[in-house]
């Protein structure tokens, strides 16, 4: 494979790196096909290599990003045809024929069907498209380019990293064209249900391939995460000390390490599951009879599987959340043309929330059965997220208090992050409460709860990067005007899509149901306006790939720092060369947020590899 | 198909229009001597009176919900015990959320629009400030601290009720697709149950000296139909293995089943307590202010048995019993007056995916008097009639009980 000649030379530069942070490196230009031969290997970048097979964490950022986009657009759309059936229940929809063909017979959507959408669409949100697509992207672009690196610790692992992801992502695909259908037993795919193929046609093909994909998932995050810490530990440049990292990176490092220590639970879970299904264990199984017969499996335990599940399931809530905070926290800072408010507290708040992450886990299973006490434990540990969660929302407020407020549409994102990330986790305090719970549990009250906090906050940190470092990535501005459009359009709907739905679990409307009954006759209405809001905010993310892929080719060119912002990132010249800086890497001399200082100067930030002035030399050296 | 077809062409005639469009204004802009990065007063001070503005459109949403979807009608006040107390706390809870809301998204989206760009001002560079931090460290400690003391205390109360010896023992049985409600019967307890028990007559499984007579009628039975290895010779391989499995577990289960009958036959066991066991699958009846102790079992997948009305939820889960205890206090006549609703019914749903018609899976609950409840299920044959007359049928004798 020819990817293998690049690597020497890219180790070559990180060798010199490590050593002396401020390696030269001549030989890089500006030219599109430029070649290492200075490290005399003779190899030239051909479009396999630079676009596919690339090793350059920038490249790879942006394939993990139009992957990201791609599955999230396939899992909107999944969430559209179930909004049909729940808006319009029993009509009939010749949407849904052309595009579901056997799965909507006359145009309605087939039960079974329903379910698998509902899996299939949560999966795809949660991992490919929150996990890969969010850290996935900026933890490459930024991880590098922030600390001051050539590229990450090993260049080849994080191609891998990215190949898994899209291997993953290509199974995920083909379970959906699979003749009984894909999984379909929730996007927590609790066994029983999805180890017997006699229970659900769901659980025999299409489940095998989501346990593959899922399998792949974890490879990539592994792999990935891996190359975050490392890079993050060893590869910062001169001066770059932890506590003058950007919280993007912070974010990103917290994110990671979460992602490397419950990932490989959710790998046991699922290989005992694969066991269990194939291969007669009974890991999960127990004193089953299906289809008219008694299976041979007893003493497992279906709720085991839940405890390994969650164990992933609830740090991967804040793997989710945490690179959305980080970016919000750099948008906001750099917008607000104001430092970060209390960025140690902001820190240290992350850093609570991942330990307390991987204690709360049994707050999904309080009516499973779990000992009582139990229930009062997990009570507790989820409760005091709730602390450092308050400490980062009034930091963000206290961050616009005496701003002077750019607008941009990362800025309005990174707003809306603040303003779901509060809706989402008051409600929290409620479904965190055992005895609360026990009402709320699977309704649609938890349904609007981590939508909001989880998903469409995460969602709006994914656009707040975008919009933000489009630029980086592509050399290119986006159109403002359309970023408008996509922001207020999306916030509305997001809110009337999800802000309802606390009212029909307030009344005990179960999740997943495929129809209400006539007792929730009630919500036809309401269910009928939730719908219209998710079809707007699906169309409306058309504006945003079609403003993202125009851009890509006719967006104004940027110039190298589009939003005055004082970190390493926008030091690097706007035409992209593998090794990130034609020269030395720049030395850094103060923390990322020297912005609007009271110094006389006309300029509002100082870019962090500038050195520190007489005056502040004198003042307060260190910050 | 050339529908689609022209649909396909008009959506691509969008996009290029649009690509153009913009292609227009961008140079438009460009000779205007607009920069693509850089955001005009105009446009700043729009977005930030859009800010603020979306703080009234939230609130406003906030309040017509509450205002139309927080009330009896689509939430009515507990029908249990201890759900009183639940109810309490949660309002309690929506009282604290509540305040924290308003004022956390007017600071956010005031501070948003009050401190817009001003090309004339400088922002304060204000990086930390102890003292402030340390008060929303504190106070949101303070306020969790009391939530989680009320908190636990209701939990407690839920899980612990206080004993009674009154206390009816129910089951719930949950299976694709549908519920089994079992009563106790006269002795009060729930007779035992094997899952290898389970054939059409009788579902839960239950045990009793008919019933595994019966049983082993039918597992022995069905072993001989193919089982003979010329039949199973001439199957294709996919069936091969199927019906081998199917073997395997058949003899697994006539093991099972065969141990019950010794322990029946040694007199170890009496399986007597089914006998008056009553199986319900229409509605269930519950007597109103006295104690149930629900004990919930599954036959193929996780089910849950959710009652919204009596704040009652817990998973029924294969291999395992699960248990809830809560005290009806509300008739279904007193909530149809109260809610003005003739129609009104107390319901069990199933709210745990289990399968296609997961949402289908319900069975309706009537709270009565005590003296209804119990002219209603002596009115019910128990499961020893039931067995009986299965056994009858399949020209069995019923007096398995005495061969010990």
């Amino acid at each position: 494979m020819s990817e293998h000649t690049n690597n020497p030379a890219v180790e070559g530069h990180l060798g010199h790196e490590v050593h002396e942070s401020h390696a030269v490196h001549h030989g890089h230009d500006d030219h599109a096909h430029h070649g290492h031969d200075d490290h005399g290997h003779h190899h030239k970048e051909t479009f396999i290599t630079k676009y596919i097979f690339s090793q350059d964490h920038k490249m790879i950022a942006k394939q993990f990003l139009i992957t990201g986009m791609f599955m999230g657009l396939v899992g909107m759309m999944l969430s559209i045809f179930f909004r049909l059936q729940l808006g319009w229940p029993g009509q009939s929809m010749p949407i849904l024929e052309t595009f579901l063909g056997k799965w909507a017979p006359d145009g309605v959507l087939d039960p079974n069907f329903y379910l698998a959408a509902v899996t299939i669409h949560g999966t795809i949100l949660v991992f490919m498209v929150l996990t890969a697509g969010l850290s996935g992207t900026f933890s490459n672009l930024l991880i590098p380019l922030q600390l001051g690196a050539r590229d990450m610790a090993s260049p080849f692992l994080n191609m891998l990293s990215y190949w898994f992801f899209f291997l993953s992502s290509l199974l995920m695909m083909v379970s959906l064209f699979v003749e009984t259908g894909p999984a379909s037993a929730g996007w927590t795919i609790y066994p029983p249900l999805s180890a017997l193929p006699e229970a659900s046609p769901g659980s025999g093909l299409g489940m095998t391939l989501w346990l593959f994909s899922i399998i792949a998932f974890i490879v990539s995050v592994l792999m990935g995460g891996l190359n975050y810490i490392t890079t993050v530990m060893n590869l910062r440049t001169k001066g770059m000390s932890m506590t003058r990292m950007p919280l993007t990176v912070w974010a990103f490092l917290i994110t990671a390490t979460l992602g490397l220590l419950s990932f490989p639970v959710l790998l046991g879970a699922g290989l005992l599951l694969l066991f269990d299904r194939s291969m007669g264990t009974s890991f999960y199984l127990s004193d089953i009879y299906v289809s008219g017969q008694a299976l041979e499996q007893t003493g497992g335990s279906p709720v085991l599987y839940q405890h390994l599940f969650w164990f992933l399931g609830h740090p991967e809530v804040y793997i989710i959340l945490l690179p959305s905070l980080g970016i919000t926290s750099e948008v906001l800072a750099v917008n607000a043309r104001k430092p970060i408010f209390g960025y140690r507290a902001m820190i240290g708040s992350m850093l609570a929330i991942a330990f307390l992450s991987f204690i709360v886990w049994g707050h999904h299973m309080y009516v499973t059965g779990m000992d009582p006490l139990l229930g009062s434990v997990f009570t507790f540990t989820t409760l005091l997220i709730a602390i450092p969660s308050a400490i980062k929302a009034f930091n963000y407020i206290t961050t616009l208090w005496k701003g002077n407020i750019v607008f941009t549409p990362a800025m309005l994102f990174a707003i809306g992050v603040v303003s779901l990330f509060i809706t989402g986790g008051l409600t929290g305090i409620i479904l965190a409460d055992s005895a609360l719970d026990v009402n709320l549990h699977h309704t649609y009250f938890v349904v609007a709860h981590f939508h909001i906090v989880m998903g469409v906050a995460s969602m709006f940190g994914t656009f707040a990067g975008v919009y933000h470092w489009f630029p980086k990535m592509f050399g290119r501005m986006m159109n403002k005007k359309l970023g408008y459009l996509h922001f207020w359009v999306t916030l509305i709907s997001a809110y009337g899509v999800f802000f309802p739905m606390h009212y029909m679990g307030l009344a005990g409307v179960p999740r997943r149901y495929y129809q209400n009954f006539e007792f929730f006759s009630g919500f036809s209405d309401l269910n009928m306006v939730i719908s219209i809001f998710a079809i707007v905010g699906g169309l409306v993310q058309l504006v945003f790939v079609f403003n993202f892929f125009y851009s890509i080719f006719k967006g104004p060119k940027a110039p190298q720092n589009p939003w005055n912002s004082s970190t390493l990132e926008w030091t690097t010249p706007v035409k992209h060369l593998h090794g990130n800086w034609p020269g030395e890497i720049p030395t850094v001399h103060r923390w990322p947020y020297d912005y609007s200082l009271p110094n006389g100067e006309e300029r509002d930030f100082i870019p962090q590899d500038e050195p520190l002035s007489e005056k502040e030399k004198q003042a307060e050296p260190a910050h | 198909m050339l529908l689609n077809l022209i649909l396909l062409a008009v959506v691509l005639l969008a996009i290029i229009t649009s690509a153009r469009l913009l292609m227009v204004f961008q140079f438009a802009a460009e000779l205007r001597g607009k920069k693509a990065h850089e955001i005009s007063e105009s446009e700043n001070n729009m977005n930030a009176l859009l800010t603020l503005l979306s703080l009234v459109g939230l609130f406003s949403m906030f309040f017509y919900l509450t205002a139309v979807y927080y009330n009896e009608k689509y939430i009515p006040g507990a029908a249990s015990e201890h759900g009183v107390e639940v109810d309490s706390l949660l309002n309690l809870n929506f009282y604290v959320i509540t305040l924290a809301f308003f004022i956390t998204q007017i600071l956010l989206m005031w501070f948003a629009y009050k401190y817009r760009y001003n090309k004339n001002r400088r922002a304060t560079h204000y990086a930390h400030n102890n003292k402030l931090e340390m008060i929303w460290t504190v106070i949101p400690a303070i306020v969790m601290a009391v939530l989680v003391l009320k908190g636990l205390i209701v939990w407690n109360h839920t899980t612990n009720p206080d004993p009674d010896k009154n206390t009816l023992n129910l089951e719930l049985y949950a299976r694709q697709f549908d519920w089994t409600a079992r009563y106790s019967g006269k002795d009060n307890a729930l007779g035992k149950a094997s899952y290898t028990m389970i054939n059409e007559g009788n579902i839960l499984g239950l045990i009793s000296s008919d019933a595994i007579q019966e049983q082993l009628s039918i597992v022995r039975g069905d072993s001989l139909v193919t089982d003979s290895t010329v039949t199973l010779g001439f199957l294709p391989a996919e069936k091969l293995d199927q019906e081998k499995t199917r073997l395997r577990r058949l003899i697994h289960q006539i093991r099972t089943v065969a141990e019950f009958e010794y322990q029946f036959k040694s007199g170890t066991e009496s399986y007597a307590a089914s006998h008056d066991d009553v199986l319900v699958r229409d509605t269930i009846v519950l007597p109103v202010n006295r104690p149930v102790k629900l004990h919930m079992r599954a036959q193929d997948v996780i089910h849950s048995a959710y009652l919204p009305h009596f704040r009652v939820h817990m998973y029924c889960v294969p291999g395992s019993e699960t248990y809830f205890a809560f005290k009806p206090i509300t008739t279904t006549k007193e909530m149809k007056q109260k809610l003005n609703d003739p129609e009104f019914e107390y319901r069990l749903y199933c709210n745990n995916i289990c399968g296609a018609t997961h949402f289908n899976m319900m069975l309706p609950v009537r709270v009565v008097s005590e003296k209804e409840y119990a002219a209603w299920l002596a009115a019910k044959k128990t499961f020893d009639d039931e067995t009986k007359t299965r056994l009858a049928k399949m020209g069995l004798k019923t007096n398995f009980a005495n061969n010990h």
